[in-house]
């Protein structure tokens, strides 16, 4: 088991009239936290809508690779997992409940049910509640449940889209923390975010303005590469 | 209460409703549909009326067809040949006829001059509105062609009709209704309520988690769609329970043809439902859509109305409905004991409707979400 890399290549998209992403090519790196990054508008969303495939390109293409090989769109949809903007879970369920559902969405045993989600629990600090219906959690919990959820099926490609918005100093530390613990050899995270420091904490980052790419690259290589005080500010270096 | 906050909502909710074009259609379209069923499609009178008279030639008998057929209550029945039929309630058994209008074998002629032989009567009461109706009907009929032949006009005490209500001896509305009402009520329960259901997964984005996931889309419909069936059957099994021990409904047919009946109408229930949602983004939405389609699927249905009565230009849109063939199965199982070939002819109808129904829902689903 491999984590999965895949290649934007010149992928285009329109969203209603306007043009979400144009021309896009870039690379997200197997095994690394991958940020995208950009201000409100960049086309974020899209780009990880695409890579979830909720979404198809009009033009260009995207290709998914385990360990150099390219695999099928339907052999990743099982090792993909998807959080979105708003971690949509089921209100009146208890947290365990919830991720029950998804451990039989995955297919899990109830071994290794047990085993992750007291992993996901401890990792949390959410063992206390367990039988708290999610619609009664508060803003970084529901989140947390909702990227535990998500993690149960320990996804090759685990896709966040700004998991950190709306959410406390505190619980947005916990939330790093957890993403930090799973990614790996085994896990390559995307995680786009409009928080400019947020791209520190990734090893690799895809830069996005108005649906064009400004840089990818390792983000300290950035800031030393033109540097940078912020690394906001490569977006006004660009405009420049 | 300030008024510039409520001012606010008011505009907002119009801007909302004006720029939804399906909100708008179905606003309209309400009222119209209902406006054209109502004006021109249903009533309460009984027409087409399926009347055999068996009886020996003569000229009572010719009038009696000729005056039936004229005053447009009675349909001229072409594939019987009464001279070789024997049994009148095997005609009615087997949906040839609704009612029987039985000379004694002197002839009319005989029974209306000497007034003690007596005329008999058969009617199909499984709906019973109906079937008091045919009786009168039949009666005024008889008595009308008796006044004018003999110019008497106290044939009252004369004639002695003796009418038989078949199936439905006491014309029980509870008998008639009951297998009716276990469609209707299940109907309504499920495309709302399964409708809803689906379009509350779009809404709160649930859904997206699911199109993600590993499920195929059969996997996410029918994982949406079984808990909504087991309701379904349960709900009807209570109805036929509470219409057997609480109003006395008499059961002739086998639990089997019921079943059979019931998994055909909740599947093409339940793939109406879902393609709804589909179309729908909120559960607003869906509810109205489910109305829009509940309330045609129950007129046009033989629940209420006859779908005889209904003029033939209009009366093929019944027949797209899957309500009208699980009613007319369930009260032909309930009260008549089931006749195979009626049950078979309906079941196909059914299948045929639930393969298409439940196949756009799937397609529609998948081209959208998937």
């Amino acid at each position: 088991m491999s984590a999965l890399e895949v290649l934007f290549n010149n992928v285009s998209k329109k969203m209603a009239d306007a043009q979400a992403l144009k021309n896009i090519s870039a690379v997200i790196k197997s095994g690394q936290i991958n940020g995208i990054i950009g201000p409100n508008g960049a086309g974020k969303t899209t780009f990880i809508r695409l890579a979830a495939m909720l979404l198809s390109c009009v033009g260009g293409s995207i290709s998914y690779f385990e360990n150099g090989i390219k695999k099928e769109q339907k052999q990743v949809k099982a090792d993909t997992g998807y959080f979105p903007q708003e971690p949509s879970l089921y209100a009146d369920l208890s947290c365990l409940e919830n991720m029950e559902f998804f451990r039989d969405l995955y297919g899990l045993t109830h071994k290794e049910f047990k085993n992750r989600s007291s992993e996901l629990f401890d990792a949390t600090d959410m063992a206390a509640f367990k039988d708290r219906p999610a619609g009664k959690l508060s803003g970084g919990m529901y989140k947390k449940l909702g990227l535990m959820c998500v993690l149960l099926n320990r996804p090759k490609l685990l896709l966040l889209d700004e998991p950190t918005v709306g959410v406390d100093p505190l619980s947005r530390q916990e939330l790093w923390t957890l993403i930090n613990r799973f990614a790996g050899i085994d896990m390559t995270v995307v995680i786009t975010t409009s928080y400019m420091e947020e791209a520190l904490r990734c090893s690799h980052v895809i830069a996005l303005d108005e649906g064009n790419l400004i840089i990818q690259d390792n983000p300290q290589e950035i800031v030393k590469k033109f540097s940078l005080k912020n690394f906001s500010d490569i977006f006004l270096l660009k405009k420049q | 209460m300030r008024f510039t906050i409520l001012k606010g909502y008011f505009i907002k909710e119009f801007i909302q409703i004006l720029r939804d074009r399906k909100m708008i259609a179905m606003i309209f379209f309400i009222p119209i549909m209902q406006m054209t069923m109502f004006g021109l499609a249903l009533t309460s009178e009984v027409k087409n009326i399926e009347l055999v008279i068996m009886a020996k030639p003569g000229k009572i008998t010719r009038e009696l067809t000729s005056r039936s057929i004229a005053g447009g209550w009675f349909k001229k029945i072409t594939n019987i040949d009464v001279y070789k039929e024997s049994d009148p309630v095997l005609l009615i058994q087997k949906h040839k006829a609704e009612a029987v209008l039985v000379a004694p074998k002197e002839g009319f002629e005989y029974a209306l001059e000497r007034g003690n032989k007596e005329i008999q009567l058969l009617v199909d009461a499984t709906n019973a509105q109906r079937a008091q109706q045919i009786s009168v009907y039949v009666k005024q009929l008889l008595l009308q062609t008796a006044r004018d032949k003999y110019g008497k006009e106290n044939f009252n005490n004369i004639i002695n009709i003796k009418t038989r209500l078949l199936f439905n001896h006491y014309m029980n509305t509870a008998d008639f209704m009951i297998p009716a009402l276990m469609i209707m009520a299940s109907f309504i329960v499920l495309m709302l309520v399964s409708s809803m259901s689906m379009t509350k997964e779009i809404e709160t984005g649930t859904l997206e988690k699911l199109v993600v996931s590993p499920s195929y889309t059969y996997e996410i419909l029918l994982g949406k769609i079984i808990p909504y069936f087991v309701i379904g059957l349960l709900l009807m099994a209570f109805m036929l329970i509470t219409g057997i021990g609480g109003f006395g409904l008499s059961f002739r047919g086998t639990i089997w043809q019921l079943f059979v009946t019931a998994v055909l109408f909740i599947a093409s229930a339940l793939s109406c439902a879902t393609l709804i949602s589909t179309f729908a983004k909120t559960q607003q939405q869906a509810m109205m859509g489910s109305i829009l389609l509940i309330l045609p699927s129950i007129l046009l249905s033989g629940i209420l109305f006859p779908v005889e009565n209904i003029p033939s230009s209009i009366r093929w849109v019944c027949y797209f409905n899957p309500v009208i063939y699980s009613v007319t199965n369930f009260r032909n199982i309930i009260l008549k004991g089931g006749d195979y070939l009626l049950f078979w002819q309906n079941c196909a109808a059914l299948l045929l409707m639930c393969v298409i129904l439940s196949a756009a829902a799937y397609k529609h689903f998948k081209s959208k979400f998937s």
